[in-house]
């Protein structure tokens, strides 16, 4: 027989979603360690669509989650870890307090640690879907590897960041996949293509951040924590995709123990040299695919026309860094072109008197300059990216007023406002810019601006002003209350027959009055618009 | 013959002559013939078959299952542990019921040495996850359903992931607009910042709307104090008494208006109580008007039978119309999917107590704009932008405080004044 009486919430929403209280109640665990179980494991909350059913008659705001996404949960191995480091805290802190020194450091040596390679492969069965999540795991791991380490960011993190990045960039580099950049003033916007997928992020200038306040670090340690697991892998697999080492090498022999040491690191974080690459590997050369597509016009050849000017762009130019330029960030897309750099102190032992330089950056004024080398501003080098061609370097002299760095993540609709150098600049590349430019609206109105209240300065010294008045509201006391009442009254008077008469001639008026006021309004503007 | 009779040499000892030649019955030995013969053509002889290739083996677990105590449970686990187990040596002589002496602690910490493993480090070492197999493996069993079993009952290895859920579309790296440009183009850095200017002006213009809404319009109040700040201006003031600026007078005056209309808003109305009563007349006209409405929706009704009795002859149209009625219905319930889908996709959830806050984009005034990269001055942080960009794709909660409950019911507590303690019984009352 069927239940004739169901019980109220036990389907649908009520039983699908489960509160975050819940939650912790079921794993026993505590906000803490669910929150970072919850970002380790790419769990995350849903907003149900009756509220009220899986509240259970409540209207409170509280976060969901999928009953099924926490039961999975449930038998996730690290909640395990989670507990043991709970149990080595309190023995730490025992121990500690205790003052038994040895017994700490010990009990340092069995501190709990989790593996995540697991977690990375089940929420990334394919490489593919890794890299589409890479856009969050780089921008967050290039800032974290500028921050200073604090108690909750560890030293480890950032020079694991600091590696990961510096290693991604190399693979960058070599596979010459660089395709746009953008200085803005929030930070450097990078855009790359990795095996078809467009994968953008963001590096802060390298000024030293300032103070964030009302960041929460623990809910972004422990996605850095993720992404870091997630990105070596990532970057071995890429490294092994061009038959690179993994760990990256400078040259051919190196030792485990040399690749160790301070100095080894920081040549291969300062971009300047080249990669060791396994001679056992031979890779695909895609030659000349150009002739099998045919027809130019298409999309798919233009790219790949695209990305060999890219990697020809500045090849067989050497270029000298000087002191106060950013370095990093024009290592990268110099040599991501095919140029070679060099700086004071740089791996690559370039002198600034070296005959074979051929281009210096420089951003200062300068009092001595060479003959055979041209010198100009770091945003040649991206501006030359950008389009796709060496941009004459005359109006990037030092000293010379820069032209505008664009955009290159804009792209221009009829119709839209484009300044005159940016058509300049699409019309060097070979796009038909007629159409834009005919779009472009003729005249722009310019509001009159308002004027400004010149306020009185304070005076100084021993003076008098005028004292205010005490002033009877207009609206209470004035005669014009009693009127209007009056009129009121009259209205109540006016027979039902010719009410709505009267009240749609009343309405007539005021529409009338109204359209009246706005012509005036747009005849004056007119006017100001005509004198100015 | 009929079965079971046995006649003649049949009846005599089975193991003499006489009865092979005579005694034997011919069907059987035919039957049997045909049947081995069957067997063969079906797929081999019985007898020669293997146990697995005639039976099924039910590896299933029982729907019903039998259940056993704890104890029970324990003797059969106990009885079960041995039985795979091949037997090459006699067992090792049971354990002493009492106490054995403890192993003297050198020994103890050679042991601890011995199993000291090297400390486990997170670092994974390099490998290609996307073709590792990581699945745990058992070696020992060989029914791959038990090791299945084994595997998910130890927690060796996870229940399959539930689908994972995409909650948004939106990138994971908003690229700034072209007015952010460390050295934009003019217009484009007109655009950028005409924005924000438009918000800001939005927030001043709301704050002068309130300030408006609390100042008298049409009045200005001359207070005492004002009275006395017009008398004593510019004499020098001793700062414990001159301190208060025209703010402060001007937070009076608030405050004065804020009384005032408390006390217009205690005024009660009294509205008097009105009850109708009609009169025979109008008593009438309501039932004649009543009849007359019935009457109408009769001939309406009567009306609408003709007309569908007519619709007969026009059935195909009729369902013409139903049918574009129904397609036209299911497009817009596919259009309302769709765009729910895009909603829910592309907008903020509520999750959680707080309230999403858009961050304020970073800007540069137009002197701070400087001509070369060296002297650009950076602005806004990353780490607040991923944290927005995180709330805003609906990947973080936002909390917020918890509206606090009064409280409801209040405890009682007794106290006894000491004077009143003093008085007992036969204490003189003065």
């Amino acid at each position: 027989m069927k239940d004739r009486f169901k019980q109220k919430y036990s389907a649908g929403a009520a039983v699908a979603y489960i509160s975050r209280k819940q939650a912790l109640k079921k794993l026993q665990l505590t906000l803490k360690d669910f929150r970072r179980l919850c970002i380790i494991k790419g769990i995350y909350p849903h907003e149900p669509a009756h509220k009220k059913q899986a509240n259970k008659g409540s209207t409170a705001n509280k976060v969901f989650y999928y009953r099924k996404d926490i039961n999975f949960l449930a038998h996730e191995p690290i909640i395990n870890k989670f507990r043991e480091n709970k149990i080595f805290l309190r023995k730490l802190n025992h121990l500690k307090a205790k003052r038994e020194e040895d017994k700490v450091k010990k009990l340092y040596e069995h501190k709990p640690v989790y593996n995540l390679d697991t977690i990375v492969k089940e929420r990334y069965p394919t490489f593919g879907s890794a890299l589409r999540d890479l856009d969050d795991a780089l921008s967050l791991c290039f800032t974290f590897a500028m921050l200073p380490h604090t108690r909750v960011l560890k030293e480890g993190m950032i020079n694991d960041c600091r590696r990961l990045t510096a290693e991604f960039m190399h693979y960058i580099i070599e596979s010459q996949a660089l395709r746009n950049t953008f200085i803005s003033i929030k930070g450097i916007y990078y855009q790359a293509e990795i095996c078809g997928e467009k994968i953008t992020w963001i590096v802060p200038h390298e000024r030293g951040l300032p103070h964030v306040t009302d960041v929460d670090f623990t809910v972004l340690v422990t996605f850095v924590e993720f992404y870091i697991a997630m990105l070596g892998f990532v970057n071995f697999k890429l490294f092994q995709g061009i038959g690179l080492y993994y760990p990256p090498q400078i040259g051919q022999t190196a030792s485990a123990e040399e690749m160790e040491t301070e100095d080894y690191r920081e040549k291969i974080y300062s971009l300047a040299k080249p990669l060791a690459k396994n001679k056992d590997f031979d890779g695909v050369e895609d030659d000349e695919p150009l002739d099998l597509l045919g027809e130019d016009s298409d999309a798919l050849a233009q790219k790949i026309h695209e990305a060999k000017t890219i990697k020809s762009l500045f090849k067989g130019f050497v270029f000298y860094l000087n002191r106060e330029c950013p370095k990093e960030a024009l290592a990268f897309v110099i040599r991501s072109c095919g140029g070679t750099v060099g700086w004071e102190g740089a791996p690559t032992e370039l002198s600034e008197s070296s005959k074979n330089i051929t281009h210096q950056i420089v951003d200062r004024p300068m009092n001595k300059l060479e003959n055979n080398r041209l010198y100009i501003q770091p945003q040649w080098a991206f501006d030359c990216l950008n389009a796709r061609r060496r941009l004459p370097t005359d109006r990037y002299m030092p000293g010379v007023a820069l032209p505008p760095h664009f955009s290159p993540f804009t792209s221009e609709k009829a119709g839209d406002y484009i300044p005159f150098e940016r058509l300049e600049e699409l019309r060097s590349m070979g796009k038909d810019v007629s159409e834009l430019e005919a779009a472009i609206p003729k005249t722009a109105d310019e509001l009159p601006k308002r004027k400004k209240e010149v306020k009185a300065e304070p005076k100084k010294g021993m003076h008098v002003t005028v004292g205010q008045m005490h002033k009877k509201s207009k609206e209470k006391y004035h005669d014009i209350v009693e009127k209007t009442q009056e009129l009121k009254m009259r209205e109540l008077m006016i027979s039902k027959k010719h009410q709505r008469v009267y009240h749609s001639m009343k309405t007539q008026f005021k529409r009338n009055r109204n359209d009246a006021l706005k012509l005036k309004k747009k005849a004056k503007l007119a006017k100001v618009a005509a004198a100015e | 013959m009929v079965a079971g009779k046995r006649t003649g040499a049949a009846k005599g000892s089975r193991h003499t002559k006489k009865y092979m030649r005579k005694g034997t019955n011919v069907e059987d030995i035919i039957d049997s013939i045909h049947k081995e013969g069957r067997e063969k053509a079906t797929g081999g002889k019985i007898d020669e078959l293997k146990d697995s290739d005639l039976f099924v083996v039910d590896r299933e677990t029982n729907s019903e299952k039998i259940k056993f105590t704890k104890k029970q449970q324990a003797a059969l686990d106990k009885i079960g542990r041995h039985v795979d187990k091949e037997m090459t040596a006699l067992p090792f002589p049971k354990k002493p019921s009492g106490k054995i002496a403890k192993l003297p602690r050198g020994n103890a910490s050679v042991k601890k040495v011995q199993s000291a493993k090297p400390a486990t480090t997170q670092k994974s070492k390099n490998f290609d996850v996307w073709t590792a197999d990581l699945t745990p493996k058992v070696e020992k069993l060989a029914i791959p359903e038990a090791a299945e079993h084994y595997l998910r009952y130890t927690k060796k290895k996870q229940p399959n992931a539930p689908l994972k859920s995409v909650t948004s579309l939106l990138p994971a790296v908003q690229i700034a607009e072209a007015g952010a440009s460390y050295n934009p183009d003019a217009e484009e850095y007109m655009e950028y910042i005409g924005k924000m200017v438009k918000d800001e002006q939005k927030l001043i213009d709301r704050e002068e709307r309130t300030r408006k809404g609390i100042e008298p319009q049409w009045e200005t109040i001359v207070t005492e104090r004002e009275k006395y700040l017009e008398n004593t201006e510019g004499l020098h003031m001793h700062p414990k008494y001159g301190k208060e600026d025209e703010e402060d007078v001007k937070k009076e005056k608030k405050q004065n208006v804020d009384e005032e209309e408390e006390e217009e808003g205690e005024k009660v109305t009294v509205t008097p109580v009105t009850c109708e009563r009609l009169t025979k007349e109008q008593k009438k006209k309501k039932t004649r008007a009543a009849e007359i409405e019935l009457d109408e929706k009769r001939r309406l009704a009567a009306k609408a039978k003709d007309i569908d009795s007519h619709n007969v002859y026009r059935t195909k149209q009729i369902n013409k119309e139903l049918d574009e009625e129904d397609a036209e219905q299911d497009k817009k319930l596919a259009d309302r999917k769709r765009k729910k889908v895009m909603t829910k996709m592309t907008k903020r959830q509520r999750l959680g107590r707080g309230k999403f806050e858009e961050a304020e984009e970073p800007f540069l005034l137009q002197e701070e704009l400087s001509s070369s990269l060296r002297q650009m001055k950076p602005q806004g942080h990353i780490l607040d932008d991923r944290m927005k960009s995180l709330q805003r794709r609906n990947i973080l909660p936002i909390g917020g405080d918890k509206t606090k409950k009064l409280k409801k019911s209040l405890k009682r507590k007794f106290v006894e004044k000491r004077s009143v303690k003093e008085v007992t019984k036969g204490s003189r009352v003065i």
